[in-house]
């Protein structure tokens, strides 16, 4: 069984290590690329979501690699995201690919299928099952790790004096927890990260403008679908807050509910779940504006309804809590060249709006 | 409790529940303003009033409300379908709607957005008491809800027996001229054509310029999801259900359908519709499996009828020549 799984951003290293120690042959996706989505958008329904399109092209290039199963996770709606596996499996086999997808359901709506999928999963492991915690529990240290790290790039990288230094840094960083598995190694890696990043010259006496970066998970998450818009923006000198880190996330959701905050605050503007990151948009937007932050900008693919309707309700959120808020749909047809410039104007303005202390100027850029 | 003038706006999922809803609000002794069907005013209304990145048909629904708005209604309807007892939900727009509604428009009158979440009989019963409480606390809420209740049954017996929604309740009646539009042309061989889609999309005669009265003249056989009796589309099962009512109902529907052996598929869609993404492949796929044509019509504002006629006309034709030569053409054309 040669086993693959969806690429999403910094995560990689975490699964291939989790399934690799259970005793699987493990082909890693190659990193989105150009003809990743061409692949995709080929064989998906044309209004798709780009992480359906992105995700199909990256199982079609795992298995001309070999892969023969695929690992992916279910949902409960009312996003399209749940729905993701079922339709990938119809797609595939269309296309005459015998593949296996395991999907894994939420374990507390549907725990026949988790259950089910988890035992297809460990068929063929081949490590006794008391070593599992071990290698789980490795597996989230160093997700939170990478998290962290990449945390504290963000954190820096407005500052460097040498612009793409710390993108170069943080790459070297990444390769070593490639190659860190165990607790003491992930521990290392994690304290050499730390300190390279923070040997980047810096100057700390700039005042960067502060922007909150919201929308759906995989489009924040994957640099290939956003254009790297984030580190875009620090390279422009802005300090960015990104709304969703995988580790923080899952301990928010899978595991615990709690995100009540961010419920609380998008209360008085949308009240109804629904479905993937619509009402945390809104939550996320209300509560940078009132942390005092410049600006928001919103990450969406193009034809995604939860966003869509964070984006109609979005306009009044920014006129009453007078924070400016872009929204940036993407999809295959998103060039970078567009991006660059709205992301530039969007700066600009807040960069003006910041010198003109009464703030009178328009607020809502689309 | 003064009578007051509430507003329904004829538009998404009233194609499915307005009987119910229309005679419930008038029997609380309410004056109950329908707006009319769709018309090139309320889209251009709607368009203007709503974020661009909507699909066609919740423009569509700004632009109702917009034209209610001016009717100097005192309260619109505008209820939040969550459940309506299919255990599946519905589209995140509407879900959120009444929200989107309130953000979109700066002078509302009072917007009445109960949650709809009817997983039971009681559970209808219980919201339909709220509403008469806070409404017209003067009158009682049994007979209203039992009217309400056979007016919905009655219509939707009427759509199972294959009568279309303006066939079937006043309010949705085209113009009086529609008699002798359905005149049918018999034409050899007969061909069943299922027009899938969703209600508000398939049978708004103004945004898919009214592809069911085409289908008639061109002497066709048409049927819908509507047309199946509840109990029927609920033996059909997909490996994973979707998420949203409606799709359920087109897929599931398009699986009836296809054993039933229509001739063909049409899928009425709309640009961008997140939800038909899914079920329009999987339709796609189910066709594929069964070896039946299939034609998606994507509608969007600036859809045009010569298009769609010209699209109609061709697969009908195709159909045809299909149906007579069966055994001498490949299936794979």
């Amino acid at each position: 069984m040669r086993i693959t799984f969806p690429y999403m951003g910094n995560s990689p290293p975490v699964f291939k290590q989790i399934l690799s120690e259970i005793g699987y042959d493990v082909v890693v996706p190659p990193p989105p690329s150009k003809r990743t989505l061409d692949l995709g958008t080929k064989y998906a329904p044309e209004f798709a979501c780009i992480p359906f399109k992105i995700l199909l092209g990256s199982y079609l290039e795992a298995i001309d690699l070999g892969a023969d199963t695929i690992v992916s996770t279910g949902g409960v709606g009312p996003c399209r995201a749940g729905y993701y596996g079922e339709l990938h499996r119809g797609i595939l086999n269309d296309l005459g690919y015998d593949v296996t997808i395991i999907i894994i359901e939420p374990p507390l709506r549907h725990p026949t299928q988790f259950l089910q999928a988890i035992k297809l999963l460990l068929n063929e492991r081949k490590v006794p099952l008391w070593k599992l915690p071990d290698i789980f529990w490795r597996g989230w240290l160093k997700l939170n790790a990478i998290d962290h790290v990449e945390k504290t790039s963000h954190d820096i990288r407005p500052f460097e004096i040498n612009k793409g230094e710390t993108t170069f840094v943080f790459r070297q960083c990444m390769e070593e927890f490639d190659v860190a598995r165990s607790r003491a190694e992930i521990k290392q890696a994690t304290e050499n990260s730390l300190r390279k990043l923070s040997a980047i010259p810096q100057d700390r006496s700039r005042e960067p403008l502060k922007i909150g970066l919201i929308g759906e998970i995989y489009v924040v998450l994957e640099p290939f679908a956003n254009h790297d818009v984030q580190v875009k923006l620090e390279e422009m000198g802005v300090l960015v807050d990104r709304s969703i880190y995988l580790a923080e996330w899952t301990r928010n959701n899978a595991i615990k509910n709690r995100e009540y905050e961010v419920k609380r605050a998008a209360e008085p503007f949308l009240s109804e779940l629904v479905g993937g990151h619509g009402r945390n948009s809104i939550g996320e937007t209300v509560l940078y504006a009132q942390q005092g932050f410049d600006g928001v900008i919103q990450l969406a693919p193009f034809a995604c309804i939860p966003e869509i309707v964070a984006k109609s309700i979005l306009p009044y959120v920014s006129r009453k809590l007078n924070i400016p808020v872009m929204t940036l749909f993407l999809d295959e047809q998103t060039g970078e060249g567009g991006i660059r410039t709205r992301l530039e104007a969007f700066v600009d303005m807040l960069g003006q709006r910041r010198n003109k202390k009464e703030g009178q100027l328009a607020c809502v850029g689309t | 409790m003064s009578s007051k003038r509430i507003g329904l706006p004829r538009s998404l999922f009233f194609y499915s529940h307005l009987p119910f809803w229309q005679t419930f609000w008038s029997e609380l002794g309410h004056e109950v303003i329908v707006s009319p069907l769709t018309n090139k005013d309320m889209l251009d209304r709607g368009i203007s009033n709503s974020v661009t990145d909507l699909c066609v048909p919740v423009k569509i629904f700004h632009g109702h409300i917009s034209y209610l708005i001016d009717q100097q209604v005192d309260a619109l309807f505008v209820p939040r379908m969550v459940d309506v007892g299919t255990n599946d939900t519905f589209c995140p727009k509407f879900l959120a709607l009444p929200e989107m509604i309130r953000c979109s428009f700066s002078d509302m009158p009072v917007l009445i957005a109960q949650r709809v979440d009817v997983r039971g009989r009681l559970h209808l019963f219980k919201l339909c008491s709220e509403l008469q409480r806070e409404w017209a606390s003067g009158s009682g809420v049994w007979t209203p809800f039992k009217k309400a209740r056979t007016a919905q049954t009655q219509y939707e017996t009427e759509l199972t027996s294959g009568k279309l929604p303006h066939e079937a309740w006043p309010a949705f009646a085209w113009s009086n001229s529609f008699k002798e539009e359905t005149l049918i042309f018999t034409r050899e061989p007969a061909l069943t054509i299922a027009v899938l889609g969703y209600p508000y999309s398939v049978y708004d005669s103004f945004i898919n310029s009214d592809v069911i009265k085409k289908l008639r003249r061109l002497g066709v056989n048409v049927v819908t999801a509507e047309m199946i009796p509840l109990e029927k589309r609920n033996q059909y099962r997909l490996s994973k259900d979707l998420f949203w009512h409606y799709s359920n109902n087109v897929v599931k529907s398009g699986m009836y359908w296809l054993d039933q052996g229509v001739t063909g598929i049409i899928h009425i869609t709309n640009f961008a519709c997140g939800p038909d993404a899914m079920a329009g492949k999987m339709l796609e796929l189910l066709c594929k499996q069964h070896g039946k044509p299939l034609l998606t019509l994507t509608l969007d504002e600036q859809t045009g009828q010569i298009g769609i006629n010209t699209r109609i006309e061709a697969f009908v034709d195709m159909l045809q020549r299909r149906f007579r030569y069966a055994h001498n053409l490949s299936l794979h054309g």
